[in-house]
């Protein structure tokens, strides 16, 4: 059984027990063993050190042969190493919205729809701040991620920190760097 | 002697098992998300029994 | 990468994050630390840790269940088989915290209002 990590570009080290195998232009990076998921988390983020590029592969994708893997990725290489090329030497930083509990204004129905539009034009104008940024960004309704340049995620961790001392009606988390997940697409 | 963990650490925890559970990329990808996503679950449960049952194990020696 | 190396990923709080960090305890480390120097308590502590991982994982994988149900993506036959999987978790854990002699609050089980990042 192989359980695949991560496909990776420009890889100078690898840990022990991993292999790699190579299609294209790119490696996929695999181990005989069976993670958890944090064991599988740790394993992609220590690649993101050693390689140009890194795309996280989501946990649970196991192969019993050699053929099932190049099965699997041959059709999808050109949108792989697409992806690849849109991620390279860039991280991910995760800024989160963390739903404020508003005391409930008795049955003031309108007051708490009123609070939650304002919050969620407050986040709105966030994302937007932060998007122009980064090199890409995705987002759902509380959870956004941004693909930012290595060398840049000081200065962007510190715009977050700005923009969160301007609103202090918004509570926020912003965790990273990241390997890429949020910018490696189904395929 | 063992710090418990900072509340730092279990945050930054939990985000990163999140993204490796519903992000990144999938490539045995014929079936619909839904039941894949049951199979992560199902895959992640079952490796938390057998954490579990290695903890046991330990505990009984 | 490490368990440790994660602290340094928390790049920015904000509001009530902050307020749960300095009500919780003293600043960075909101739970009271556990001092023991007998290598019993030391084997304690290690499950300690690895249940308090097993707890957030079990947490996360509730939750993803519950997105999935609430989407309709579920069958009654998979509510019922992840139902049950649940419960014999939950039951499991109680049996290890009990054998460890841990309580809820060893294992930090309540995340507050983190509890509604996920």
């Amino acid at each position: 059984m192989m359980h695949l990590y991560a496909f990776a570009r420009g890889l100078r080290e690898l840990e022990a027990e991993l292999e790699t195998r190579r299609f294209g232009s790119l490696l996929a990076v695999v181990g005989a063993d069976e993670p958890d998921p944090l064991q599988h988390g740790l394993v992609v983020e220590g690649l993101l050190d050693r390689a140009d590029a890194v795309l996280p592969v989501r946990f649970g994708e196991r192969f019993g042969t050699e053929d099932e893997l190049a099965g699997a990725i041959a059709p999808r290489l050109e949108a792989l190493e697409a992806q690849l090329d849109h991620v390279a030497g860039c991280v991910e930083v995760g800024v989160r919205i963390v739903p404020r509990d508003e005391p409930a204004d008795g049955d003031d129905g309108a007051a708490y729809m009123r609070a939650r539009l304002r919050e969620q034009l407050a986040a709105d104008e966030v994302h937007r701040a932060l998007a122009v940024k980064a090199r890409d960004s995705v987002r759902t309704n509380r959870d956004a991620g941004y693909l930012v340049a290595r060398a840049d995620v000081d200065g962007f961790s510190q715009a977050v920190q700005r923009l969160l001392e301007s609103r202090p009606g918004l509570d926020v988390l912003c965790t990273g760097p990241w390997a890429p997940y949020s910018f490696a697409a189904a395929t | 002697m063992v710090e418990r963990r900072s509340l730092a650490e279990q945050v930054t925890l939990l985000d990163l098992v999140d993204r490796v559970l519903n992000k990144g990329v999938v490539v045995t990808g014929d079936v619909t998300l839904s039941v894949a996503d049951v199979d992560l679950v199902y895959v992640g449960l079952r490796l938390l029994l057998a954490s579990a049952a290695t903890l046991e194990r330990e505990a009984a020696r | 990468m490490s368990i440790p190396d994660l602290e340094s990923r928390l790049l920015a709080a904000s509001g009530d994050v902050d307020r749960l960090a300095r009500t919780l305890g003293d600043g960075a480390n909101p739970f009271p630390r556990r001092v023991n120097a007998d290598p019993e308590s030391v084997e304690r502590g290690l499950a300690q840790l690895v249940l308090t991982l097993i707890e957030l994982l079990r947490q996360l994988m509730e939750r993803q269940a519950l997105r999935l149900m609430d989407q309709d993506s579920l069958d009654d036959e998979q509510v019922e088989r992840l139902g049950l999987t649940f419960m014999r978790l939950a039951e499991r854990m109680d049996q290890l915290k009990a054998e460890f002699e841990l309580s809820d609050e060893d294992l930090n089980l309540d995340l507050g209002p983190l509890g509604s990042l996920l």
